[in-house]
């Protein structure tokens, strides 16, 4: 995510005094009229040429939600469960090859009732109806009418199978060939036409590919018949027509787990390089004694159901992502909240509404500040770095070797006075060579010191009861953002309203949209959908922004900047 | 006793370079120390990897803890259980293996360094640890989330090797013990590329291994279902192949990547040779990733290890264990919510509480349990009613144990915990603790640094034991001896 330097923003970067790499450019016209360098390598065009570009992508092959949601479709048992390989690397590795392998003989049913949606003679009996049942099992799990080599194929693999084999059986083993097959196990776009007076070679995609690309973002799943006839009808032929599918496809319960999963990710509450998921997130026992993988659970519930009701109740409003309060709750969540006259069991769940004081948005949630915390105690240095990676697009440089990377803790002085984490932090990081890098990360991360090591409100440190102070300061929002914040809900108002945040968000969904990082190529359809997003404040318009850009439409097979890089 | 002899030992034809058939002659010459001297080596290897160190006090520079060090590197306990107790050839770490028939077959080695971890950060975190632990080289994209090793572990270049020599498959079986962990230390495919994770749910692992295998004479439905996935296998690289065409370059390469895969698993599923003392075990429960029954999951993937050894179905076996507290040994959960790390990150407030005797013992039952999965499998290996001749498998076999830290508090990866069990055919001698560590063996109590092997070391002696003649393994410019450490033979 946002790893190459715009012009404007590397200047930016050089004034700052702490090295980092920034997010994308700003896609107001710092490119070629040619679209193409000294070297043959594809540069950006003017945005105002108005000529689509995308940036070059590979194929990809189906990531684990999208291989079990779509055997689910394809077999019709939403209780399929197929063990496959986690990585989600473009190359398989030979563990991910025999896992799908193991995995289509894990799925497919025993008998044939199962045979009879995908043929309409009779499949247990007649030697001839076998490949009606193929060819349409094929045609469904490679989301579009058969090529005529894919029939032959499927003819000849037919043809090969052993003939004493019983018919179940081979009938079987074809739809454990058709589950392993590559038009059903990758994403492959390249039937379309190409774009009119594009100089890097940019493909179309036909209405076929925009329903499986629009399927698999929206749904982790195989296009469904409405998405279907509209590709057969030409109605995805057009910007329009995608975004009339899109939204429909928005309103449908089916976007639900994408939206959840998007969330936990950027919240990082799957963990990340070095850092423990919010199940393995380890907390002092003595400390925080109501924690246990319940209550993490129900953290987990509330971050979730968080996102689906700003989304669905709120109209996908950026602000209300950033300032809503509220929330689903059980007895032990309210409880840490300090809800009165909330839930009490942890089997009892209610919508409540959070003190505004003390919570706004996402970034207030338990489960986000109990990731991002220590084992006793709160963490400034972790929260600061994931703001301005995460929520800013700033990168930073990793800490160098010999840092002292014990957890910074609130102690006690002989002498009766008091070490707070925040005062430790700053003792710690004041070094010259630490200093230009904490001042960012430190100036963020004081702003959540209210909120314990599991999320809880505090006015004073548990271990050394000294007085909270979390003023801040706000870095890299914009120029009428920037500037001192006191505490994270003054700070979640002003990041609500930043263009560096819509930036970032921005990028952070193209990115699960076309499943790669955003480069130069795609600067005019980030800007323009970073332009929308600014305008509406609404993610959900910021989706169909991505969704109707030139870099959701097209296809670009040209070198990808890091081949480009690699080659001589 | 193979029932279907298509590579016997000796007479196992080695494809060389260019696709050549190369025939014993040629294959004496070229691993000459293997096929002359007229030794014996192992035919199989597992390895167990647990994750979060050992109870051992290592600073990260390779001294043992106890003394005063910088900030983030605090006074530790000094304790280490991987050392000999008094009156013991081993330390209490090994308890479990004490005054069992597997004593005598076990042999404990320190000294020795995971020299790819001590390149940089800090001397080894957990991304550096994890890439290093089994591969024994350098990393790229450090401190990433892609961080991956410029090398392939030990287990795929042994499964390899063995499936060149034994025929059938040449991939390990690759389990795990789910729980906190930073990613798997298994890195498959020649230069390390596939970052491969371990399978959780022993059901699923159970029925990928012996869903085309019986017990007894063969079953005429299985061989048929053999034919037709056979036959699958070869209509789906007819299809790869037609679809690679459809693409350009880069893509081929992602396609021609799975085309390959696809040849290895047809070639594998096609010469698997399924021995006659093969037993199917029963079908195993299932589990969830997050299981918090580690006691039950643990001993169902020790079972199927044996068994799949016993069958013939792999040649080299993994068992990764991740860190969790062991609530369910003797003493349960004593101390605070900590994930597992073998001195735990906050070892001074441990000091300052008083409450290292609490933590010992906590640490001690949860790291003997982990060994008691060791000793299953050793035990199902040494069972004689499986014998190898005049052997037991065991004999025949090494069962390696490391972990990705000794001393997990501080992330330290140097004199680290290295444990065998078995002696691959005579090639190791084991009943032996052996020190390698040039401050201990004149002085058990000292604190100093003195490791005087690497991994890379180690790595190199365990592929001559099981009769390949490497004098390298992963980035030699971490290795101290610059060959295997002849030690171990006795």
């Amino acid at each position: 995510m946002g790893k190459h330097l715009g012009f404007a923003w590397f200047a930016l970067t050089l004034a700052s005094g702490c090295t980092g790499l920034i997010g994308t450019g700003d896609g107001d016209g710092a490119g070629g009229p040619n679209g193409v360098g000294p070297n043959g390598q594809q540069i950006p065009l003017e945005c105002s040429l108005e000529i689509p570009q995308a940036g070059a992508e590979r194929i990809l092959r189906l990531t684990p939600e999208q291989y079990a949601n779509s055997v689910r479709v394809l077999l019709n048992d939403e209780n399929l469960d197929p063990s496959i390989d986690a990585d989600r690397e473009s190359i398989a590795t030979l563990n991910a090859v025999r896992k799908w392998y193991d995995a289509a003989d894990a799925v497919i049913p025993t008998g044939t009732a199962w045979m009879s949606t995908y043929a309409s003679c009779d499949v247990s009996g007649d030697e001839n109806c076998a490949a009606e049942f193929y060819a349409a099992f094929a045609t469904r799990a490679f989301r579009r009418p058969l090529l005529d080599d894919e029939k032959a194929w499927l003819d000849e693999a037919w043809a090969a199978l052993p003939a004493d084999a019983p018919l179940v059986e081979r009938l079987q083993t074809m739809a454990e060939l058709v589950l392993q097959a590559p038009e059903f196990l990758y994403i492959y776009f390249g039937e379309g036409a190409p774009v009119e007076d594009s100089p890097h070679g940019l493909l179309s995609l036909t209405g076929y590919e925009r329903a499986q690309r629009l399927s698999f973002f929206l749904w982790n799943s195989l296009p469904d018949q409405s998405l279907l006839d509209a590709a057969a009808n030409g109605d995805l032929d057009t910007p329009e027509g995608v975004r009339t599918q899109a939204e429909r496809m928005l309103m449908d319960d089916r976007v639900k787990p994408v939206l959840r999963s998007f969330l936990a990710e950027w919240l990082e509450l799957n963990g990340a390089a070095i850092l423990p998921s919010l199940g393995q997130s380890p907390k002092d026992s003595e400390l925080f004694p109501a924690m246990n993988d319940s209550l993490r659970a129900a953290m987990r519930t509330e971050i979730e159901a968080f996102m689906e009701y700003v989304m669905f109740e709120k109209d996908g409003s950026m602000e209300a992502l950033f300032t809503d309060t509220r929330a689903y709750v059980n007895g032990p969540l309210a409880e840490l909240y300090g809800v009165s006259n909330g839930p009490t069991g942890a089997n009892e769940w209610k919508w409540v509404d959070l003190d505004p004081s003390e919570r706004a948005g996402m970034l207030t949630r338990a489960g986000f500040l109990t990731v991002h915390a220590g084992q006793t105690a709160t963490s400034p240095i972790r929260r600061g770095v994931y703001m301005l990676r995460n929520v800013l697009c700033y990168d930073i440089p990793p800490p160098p070797a010999n840092v002292d990377n014990s957890p910074v803790e609130a102690t006690d002085l002989d002498e009766g006075g008091v070490l707070t984490v925040r005062k430790q932090t700053e003792i710690r990081t004041s070094p010259g060579s630490c200093a230009g890098c904490h001042n960012e990360i430190n100036g963020l991360g004081f702003a959540f010191e209210h909120y314990d090591a599991i999320g809880a409100w505090q006015d004073e440190e548990a271990v050394t009861g000294g007085d909270i102070d979390a003023s801040a300061n706000l870095s890299h929002a914009g120029a009428e953002f920037d500037g001192p914040v006191d505490g994270a809900v003054k700070l979640s108002e002003k990041l609500a309203m930043s263009p560096a945040v819509a930036q970032c968000a921005t990028e952070k969904w193209f990115q699960v949209a076309v499943r790669r990082s955003p480069v130069p190529l795609d600067d005019c359809a980030v800007a323009s959908v970073r332009d929308t997003v600014s305008s509406s404040g609404s993610i959900r318009e910021l989706l169909l922004a991505i969704i109707t850009s030139d870099a959701f439409l097209n296809v670009n097979h040209g070198p990808t900047d890091t081949e480009e890089a690699a080659s001589p | 006793m193979n029932r279907k002899l298509r590579n016997s030992g000796r007479r196992a034809f080695l494809k060389g370079v260019g696709g050549a058939t190369l025939g014993l002659p040629l294959l004496e010459y070229t691993h000459e120390k293997v096929w002359a001297a007229g030794e014996t080596y192992g035919k199989r290897l597992v390895n167990v990897v647990s994750h979060g160190g050992e109870t051992m006090c290592m600073n990260k520079d390779g001294g043992r803890g106890g003394a005063p060090r910088p900030s983030y590197d605090p006074q530790m306990p000094k304790v280490d259980h991987w050392l000999p107790k008094p009156g013991w050839t081993f330390g209490e770490a090994h308890e479990v293996f004490q005054g069992t028939d597997l004593e005598s077959k076990l042999m404990v080695v320190r000294g020795i360094d995971n020299g790819g971890a001590r390149q940089g950060r800090y001397n080894g975190d957990h991304g550096l640890s994890n890439c290093t632990t089994m591969t024994a080289t350098r990393t790229a994209n450090a401190g990433t989330d892609n961080e991956r090793p410029l090398g392939p572990s030990l287990d795929w270049v042994a499964a390899q090797r063995l499936q060149k020599r034994f025929g059938g498959p040449s991939t390990p079986l690759n389990l795990i013990v789910p729980g906190h962990y930073y990613g798997t230390v298994f890195f498959w495919g020649a230069n390390g590329e596939q970052r491969t994770e371990g399978e959780h749910n022993p059901r699923t692992a159970f029925n990928a291994l012996f869903q085309n295998v019986t017990s007894g004479e063969p079953d005429p439905a299985v061989i048929r279902r053999k034919a037709l996935k056979s036959s699958m296998l070869n209509g789906l690289m007819d299809g790869y192949r037609r679809f690679s065409t459809r693409l350009g370059k880069a893509d081929q390469q992602i396609v021609d990547a799975h085309l390959n895969h696809l040849t290895e698993l047809e070639r594998e599923i096609g010469g698997l040779e399924v021995t006659a003392q093969c037993v199917v075990p029963s079908t195993p429960a299932s589990f969830d990733w997050y299981t918090d029954q580690h006691d039950k999951l643990a001993p169902l993937h020790a079972e199927l290890i044996v068994a799949a050894l016993r069958c013939g179905l792999v040649h080299v076996a993994n068992l990764e264990i991740a860190d969790f507290i062991t609530s369910f040994t003797p003493s349960g959960n004593l101390m605070r919510e900590d994930v597992g790390h073998s001195l735990d990150h906050e070892v001074n407030v441990i000091l300052e509480q008083g409450k290292v005797d609490v933590w010992e013992r906590q640490m001690k039952e949860n790291r003997a349990w982990r060994m008691g999965l060791v000793k299953q499998i050793a035990d199902g290996l040494n069972d004689p009613n499986f014998m190898e001749g005049d052997r037991t498998m065991l004999d025949n076999s090494l069962v390696f144990y490391s972990n990705e830290f000794s001393t997990g508090g501080i992330h330290s990866s140097t004199d680290g915990p290295y444990m065998f069990l078995g002696n691959a055919g005579g090639y190791f001698k084991t009943g032996r603790f052996v020190e390698l560590h040039s401050k201990r063996k004149t002085n058990p109590d000292s604190m100093e640094g003195g490791s005087t092997a690497t991994t890379n070391d180690l790595f190199i002696s365990i592929l001559n034991a099981l009769g390949e003649p490497d004098t390298t393994f992963g980035d030699m410019a971490l290795s101290m001896r610059k060959g295997a450490i002849t030690e171990l033979r006795g």
